[in-house]
């Protein structure tokens, strides 16, 4: 069952890495755990960066909701690096673009778990952590595949219902993005 | 050469000793197209030859019952502002082009840091009439002060606009704005080479990436017009083109058309391919690799290293 949604015209995220940029004016970082990633960037810091380099730190939801709040007051020299899962990673860069950041602003690297969050095209939940080509939504419980297609405006791929053609026909998951 | 529209010189103004701005109105009655702030129409200014040369429009986006340009005299070789200022008057007939758009303020920008050198601040009277009408924040940053032009946009928009006495006033506000704008502003910026030079390098110390940055190069530095040859490949003929044209024009004169946007090597719509001669790359389109292969030239501004022939791939 195809949707029309080929691999080559859609948005996957990239995540360049987290490398520090020298000719940023501050530096903003929301990783979760702070990693050796992290670890790397502050290392680069202290050799050839200037201005001041703030952690946010806590669980996911804490430094979300402490960047939305240190974003609003920044000015444009900032630099926003997010680590941590690869759910967590999209939250942050959407909250970094709800801000006014433009994507060259963004560096991104996910290394604590590759488990997605897809957004349900049926009854439009977001089911988080999800780590097999095929499960339920935790909305309408209806069994999703998930699609190579990113939604940047829900910080999610996409999952559409996979036995909407032959009711029933649920194709055996798949571990993927563990 | 596409549709031309016919209009007349309704008034003529001084600006500045050297700079002339031209009230151009409808023949029949028939408003002008309205269009997109930054954007500039293409003038055919009469003299021996036609020059067509590209100049933003000076007015408000919704003013379709009059544009307004502003022309710099330059005595760089480049006949065709001279002519303007030499051959039009009130109530000659001019053909321009429709407008169109090379520099439109960036969508979803939530404020906007404008910088004006000179006559660089043409663009942003388009610009200042739309964000105040959206109510979208900005400020602008001209040199030097006074100015009609500067005068009309200090009283559009008190507050906003900011007139510095020369380059180095203009570069100390610039450096203070950029570290004061909140995420989501765009700086846009128009003006002399060097000056747009220097505040792309202000904005890149100051931590704004390329993406924030949108440059209108409104005066290119030319360099020496020395007459060279062109060869055409497929029909061998040979055009000269003389000290006082571009490539381009010369083609044009000659009947072979090559369509154009800007005039001014940033938009590379005119891009010909180049098939020997050693070229004088003058544009900013080309990049590195493109100008070492040397297989490509932009005749709207680029000319030959040496006498020529530049053989082109064109019949
Ligand atoms: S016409 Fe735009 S580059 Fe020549």
């Amino acid at each position: 069952m195809t949707y029309g949604v080929s691999l080559e015209h859609t948005t996957l995220p990239k995540d360049p890495g987290l490398r520090l940029d020298p000719d940023a004016r501050e530096h903003l970082v929301a990783a979760v755990p702070a990693g050796p990633a992290v670890r790397r960037l502050r290392a680069e810091h202290a050799r050839d960066g200037h201005g001041p380099l703030t952690l946010l730190e806590g669980d996911e939801d804490a430094v979300l909701a402490a960047l939305a709040e240190r974003l609003a007051a920044a000015g444009v020299g900032l630099r926003l690096y997010v680590a941590g899962a690869e759910g967590f990673v999209r939250r942050a860069v959407r909250v970094g673009l709800d801000a006014g950041l433009v994507a060259d602003e963004i560096l991104t690297e996910v290394d604590a778990g590759a488990a997605r969050d897809v957004w349900c095209s049926h009854c439009k939940a977001i089911t988080r952590g999800v780590t097999t080509t095929v499960a339920p939504c935790a909305g309408c419980g209806r069994m999703l595949e998930v699609f190579h297609h990113f939604s940047r405006r829900h910080a999610a791929y996409m999952g559409f219902q996979v036995d909407a053609e032959v009711p029933g026909e649920i194709p055996e998951p798949e571990v993927r993005w563990a | 050469m596409g549709v031309t529209i016919d209009v007349r010189v309704a008034a003529v103004r001084e600006l500045a000793p050297d700079v002339r701005e031209l009230t151009l109105t409808p023949l029949n009655g028939t408003p002008l197209p309205a269009f997109s702030p930054g954007s500039h129409v293409v003038v055919h200014v009469p003299g021996e030859r036609t020059r067509r040369n590209p100049y933003s429009l000076a007015c408000a986006p919704w003013s379709t019952d009059a544009y307004r340009i502003a022309v710099r005299r330059l005595d760089d070789g480049r006949g065709g502002s001279r002519a303007v200022h030499e051959h039009v008057g009130e109530g000659d007939v001019l053909a321009i082009e429709p407008p169109r758009n090379l520099f439109a303020p960036v969508v979803g920008a939530r404020r906007h840091l404008l910088v004006a050198g000179g006559i660089g601040i043409t663009p942003f009277v388009s610009y200042a009439h739309q964000l105040v009408a959206d109510g979208v924040p900005f400020e602008l940053h001209h040199a030097p002060t006074g100015g009609p032009l500067a005068d009309e946009l200090a009283a559009l928009c008190p507050g906003a606009v900011h007139a510095h006495a020369g380059r180095d006033e203009l570069m100390a506000a610039v450096e203070a704005a950029l570290d004061a704008q909140p995420l989501g502003t765009h700086l846009s910026v128009c003006g002399p080479p060097a000056m747009m030079e220097a505040v792309c390098d202000a904005a890149r110390r100051h931590g704004w990436p390329g993406s924030r940055v949108h440059l209108e190069r409104f005066v290119l530095d030319t360099g020496p017009m020395d007459p060279f040859a062109v060869r055409l490949a497929r029909s061998g003929r040979e055009i000269a083109v003389g000290e006082d044209e571009s490539l381009l024009e010369a083609l044009e004169a000659a009947g072979v058309d090559v369509p154009y946007l800007c005039r001014q090597g940033i938009c590379g719509e005119c891009r010909l391919g180049l098939l020997e001669g050693t070229p004088d790359h003058r544009d900013i389109f080309l990049t590195a690799d493109e100008r070492a292969a040397g297989t490509a030239i932009m005749p709207c501004v680029s000319r030959c290293a040496g006498d020529g022939p530049l053989v082109l791939d064109l019949a």
